[in-house]
């Protein structure tokens, strides 16, 4: 396939990468892949976790030593053995986990291991201007001298980009860089991309978000299971096909609702507020009701009250002001366990640092917050037999590939670790379930597992409050939506009323409704009255 | 999944096994230079402390009763460690443990054993586990780190018994500070009432059988027991726990206390054991320190811990006996040797985990 669109190009690539293979113990990460980057592409690489994309990348990069094939550079024969020699050749690469110091500056980063020094002694003034330079070219303010640990995540990125800049890099390698950003950090990520591409650049970005694909790249590499399935070039190929590609079957991308069925009210929220050690308001007057069989979403960009709204509602944190009811108990700001016993689930946001030990066992991670529930535990012991089976039955039922439940949760991939919390929360028949970025991180196929999960649970009456930031997610599962903006509810909808763009608007502030209205409507007595 | 077996194999192998005997190995090398340079022959030398210590049953009962303190001390760090916490603070631990047993065991003179014997334990137990709450506390009040407060308590806990038992328990005609003797109620019968073919007249006690049991109930409580998942999950991600509804606040203080009341219970060995049946400070002095190498040395696993306290049990007992024959080797040999073995077990684990990452990079 790659040869067909090869005698269109003009030009040589710049970068061929034939037939690299590389094994793991017990995987074949890489079977046989080639893969041509033209100069001053932006080449998107997708796939499924697991698919081999990082693998292929680090071994360009050098980071990973290749038991197979060949990598030609400008035509050459390159033999990269570490990133010294990436880098020699103009190759760099922003990894998905930041390599930043965060006490360190701004500049003191970027210059780590390349510094600039007259005579052992450091230029830093030098670096400052250089850095300052390179930002200016790309189109975005910096302050050299701030600290990493007082920026934000997408600040951060830039800085690894600037990192990867500053040793004078011509091919840009990006490994999911939107992973971590939220959408308008992700608008200026494409800003700079751009910029980059337009001084000559090449990019190459990793990534399982079809969206991202569609909008930003020039051609695309799919692969699955290690093998390359096809390049493409974007105005030649469509998301549904792209997703086909990846997965190896035919996948949903919109979610099938039935009509809902709308039974008693489940929970009722009233005034809630969340508010800091240092008396700010985190979550502000915050109403709402949901009902049997409804799913309420809650948009809004990251960092507007969403993480500290559930947090208080579990149980993990608590509310200076108001009351939760479930069915008629008073749920303001009891344990988490408690919370749990009324038939509450909750998938948190964080899978890692929240959602499961990485180092238990799957059958250990599988009873997490449920330990002290009667069929797992008695008075002192745990019911080891019983929690095993319900796990084994879970990975059964839920498809959780592992090689058993004794496993450490730090060996599944991301997808299955994110359906081990939802088994996990699903198999204790919660009444009502809090899902907060469900789908984050994980792939195509996982998603629509998930999706369809979540969306059997409404058909058999359960609630859901999803709390999202992916714009199609909330549009796609919701029946009503709230617009979350700086811990308040500016902005309240049917689902079937509300366009994306409208909700984009909402959700970055620049609009808003009455707020008695938006009580009114998110207590549902419009929907009553009708 | 097979190799994925094989490689954790491999791991446990190299981490758990290797490693400490290669540390070991190389300890021994440096010690026999060491004494080579003494002029004396380092296999005459070894010899001679192994048939000091293996020879005979009452060679292997002398190396048991110098064992057993370490035992108790290394799991104190153990436990910890399991849990998440770094508990330097066995040492002063072990002296309020040490002090408090023995508090019990000369003013309740009139019970009879064992409630005395038990309610020794029990003493030293708590006062350990007093010493290893307040770090715990401060901890979770404070974010004071475990490390800091640790080594600072131990401190506090030597000036603090010296201080109670020079102007409280003393008598001041007595040349050597130490406490008065404990009732015959509290004493720890000696190996040979409980195992009949154990030899008579070794100051090996019960207390090493009490070490072991505690060490298997200790596997019990954490790996069987809701309150050892509770602690496990606390020590390995506190967010997470915090999320399954745990009082992460209350598990590490519990996990402290815990661990510091092991460490009370180490001079128990000593006080209650055939002997002179007081508190005599100075006797003790290191064995809490110890103990962090002997835990490391066993890699926090119970069996290992049971070997690693049998060998610093071997090198105390021998360096002792090995005196009379080699006179113009120090004792403290021994202290260098242990020194070494830490240090060289910190290197070799630190190039096992280097060699398993290559591997696993090159696939």
């Amino acid at each position: 396939m790659a040869q067909d669109k090869r005698s269109e190009m003009d030009s040589d690539p710049l970068i061929r990468m034939e037939g690299i293979t590389k094994r793991f113990p017990g995987v074949l990460a890489n079977d046989s892949v080639d893969l041509s980057i033209q100069e001053g592409e932006i080449h998107a690489l997708v796939g499924e976790n697991g698919a081999g994309k990082t693998t292929l990348m680090k071994i360009l990069y050098g980071i990973y030593s290749k038991d197979g094939g060949q990598i030609f550079f400008e035509d050459e024969l390159v033999n990269i053995e570490d990133p010294k020699d990436a880098n020699n050749l103009g190759i760099g690469m922003v990894h998905q986990h930041f390599m930043l110091v965060p006490p360190l500056s701004v500049v003191d980063n970027i210059t780590l291991g390349s510094e600039i020094a007259h005579r052992g002694v450091l230029d830093r003034e030098e670096g400052k201007r250089r850095i300052q330079e390179l930002a200016n070219d790309i189109g975005f303010e910096i302050d050299p001298e701030a600290k990493i640990e007082d920026l934000s995540v997408g600040v951060r990125q830039r800085i690894e980009i600037l990192k990867v800049l500053f040793r004078e890099a011509e091919v840009l390698i990006l490994d999911e860089p939107t992973a971590v950003l939220t959408p308008q950090e992700v608008e200026s990520l494409y800003e700079i991309l751009n910029n980059l591409q337009e001084q000559g650049k090449t990019i190459i970005f990793i990534t399982h978000k079809l969206n991202e694909v569609m909008d930003i790249s020039d051609r695309v590499t799919v692969m699955r299971d290690g093998k390359e399935v096809g390049t493409k070039e974007i105005e030649d190929t469509s998301k549904k096909e792209l997703a086909n590609m990846m997965v190896g079957r035919e996948v949903l991308l919109r979610v099938e609702k039935e009509e809902p069925e709308l039974g008693e009210e489940l929970i009722r929220a009233e005034n809630l507020t969340v508010t800091n050690d240092e008396g700010v308001e985190l979550v502000s007057n915050v109403s709402f009701s949901i009902r049997e069989g409804e799913v309420f979403g809650i948009a809004g960009v990251q960092g507007n009250g969403q993480t500290e709204l559930i947090e208080a509602l579990t149980g993990i944190d608590k509310f200076s002001s108001g009351t939760v009811e479930v069915q008629d108990s008073d749920l303001t700001n009891v344990d988490g366990k408690r919370i749990r016993e009324e038939g509450v689930g909750h998938i948190p946001e964080d899978r890692l640092d929240r959602g499961m030990i990485t180092d238990f066992t799957v059958t250990e991670n599988f009873v997490l917050g449920y330990h002290t529930f009667e069929r797992y535990s008695n008075r002192l012991f745990m019911k080891l037999r019983n929690m095993d089976k319900h796990a084994e039955e879970a990975v059964e039922e839920f498809d959780i590939k592992t090689p058993s439940t004794k496993t450490l949760a730090e060996s599944l991939s991301g997808g299955n670790q994110q359906k081990l919390i939802v088994a996990r929360e699903l198999s204790q028949q919660p009444k009502l379930l809090i899902a907060a970025q469900p789908t984050r991180g994980i792939d195509v196929g996982a998603i629509e597992f998930v999706h369809k999960r979540l969306m059997e649970e409404r058909a058999k009456g359960k609630g859901l409050l999803l709390v999202s930031s992916e714009l199609d997610e909330i549009v796609s599962l919701s029946d009503r939506i709230a617009v979350i903006y700086e811990g308040e509810f500016t902005g309240m909808f049917d689902a079937d009323e509300i366009s994306k763009e409208e909700l984009g608007v909402y959700m970055t502030g620049s609009k808003r409704q009455d707020k008695e209205e938006v009580r009114r409507k998110a207590l549902g007595k419009v929907t009553l009255q009708e | 999944m097979n190799s994925e077996r094989r490689k954790e194999l491999l791991f446990n192998v190299l981490m758990n096994g290797v490693a400490p005997l290669v540390a070991i190995m190389i300890a021994f090398a440096i010690g026999g230079i060491v004494i080579t340079s003494l002029g004396t022959n380092p296999f005459a030398f070894f010899s001679r402390m192994f048939s000091l210590n293996f020879g005979t049953l009452r060679g292997v009962s002398q190396m048991i009763y110098r064992a057993t303190p370490y035992f108790f001390t290394a799991m104190a760090l153990s436990f910890a460690f399991k849990a998440g916490l770094f508990n330097i603070g066995a040492e002063g631990q072990m002296f309020i443990g040490g002090l408090a047993l023995a508090w019990v065991g000369f003013t309740f003179t009139w019970l009879p054993f064992p409630i005395l014997f038990v309610l020794c334990l029990i003493a030293g137990f708590l006062g350990g586990a007093l010493w290893g709450a307040i770090p715990g506390y401060l901890k979770v009040k404070r974010g004071a780190h475990e490390v800091i407060t640790t080594i600072m308590m131990n401190f506090i806990a030597i000036a603090l018994v010296q201080y109670l038992v020079q102007n409280h328990f003393m008598n001041p005609n007595w040349g050597i500070p130490h406490t008065p003797t404990v009732a015959e109620g509290a004493y720890a019968p000696s190996l040979d009432k409980v195992i009949p073919w154990f030899p008579a007249g070794t100051r090996a006690n019960i207390m090493f059988l009490v070490a072991i049991i505690l060490a298997g109930l200790t596997l019990v409580l954490l790996d069987r027991t809701k309150l050892g998942y509770e602690i496990r999950a606390t020590g390995l991600n506190p967010n997470s726990a915090e999320y399954a509804g745990i009082d992460i606040s209350s598990r590490t203080v519990m996990t402290m206390a815990i661990s510091g009341g092991f460490a009370g219970m180490a001079t128990a060995n000593f006080i209650l054991g055939p002997g002179s049946h007081y508190f005599l400070k100075s006797e003790y002095g290191g064995i809490g320190f110890s103990g962090i190498a002997v835990g490391l040395l066993g890699r926090n696993n119970p069996l290992g811990i049971i070997l690693a306290a049998v060998l610093f049990g071997f090198l105390e007992n021998g360096a002792l006996g090995v005196q009379l024959y080699f006179p113009n080797v120090p004792r403290q040999i021994v202290e260098i040797m242990q020194a070494i073995i830490l240090i060289v077990l910190v290197i070799v684990l630190e190039l096992a985990r280097k060699f398993l990452k290559r591997l696993q990079k090159r696939g």
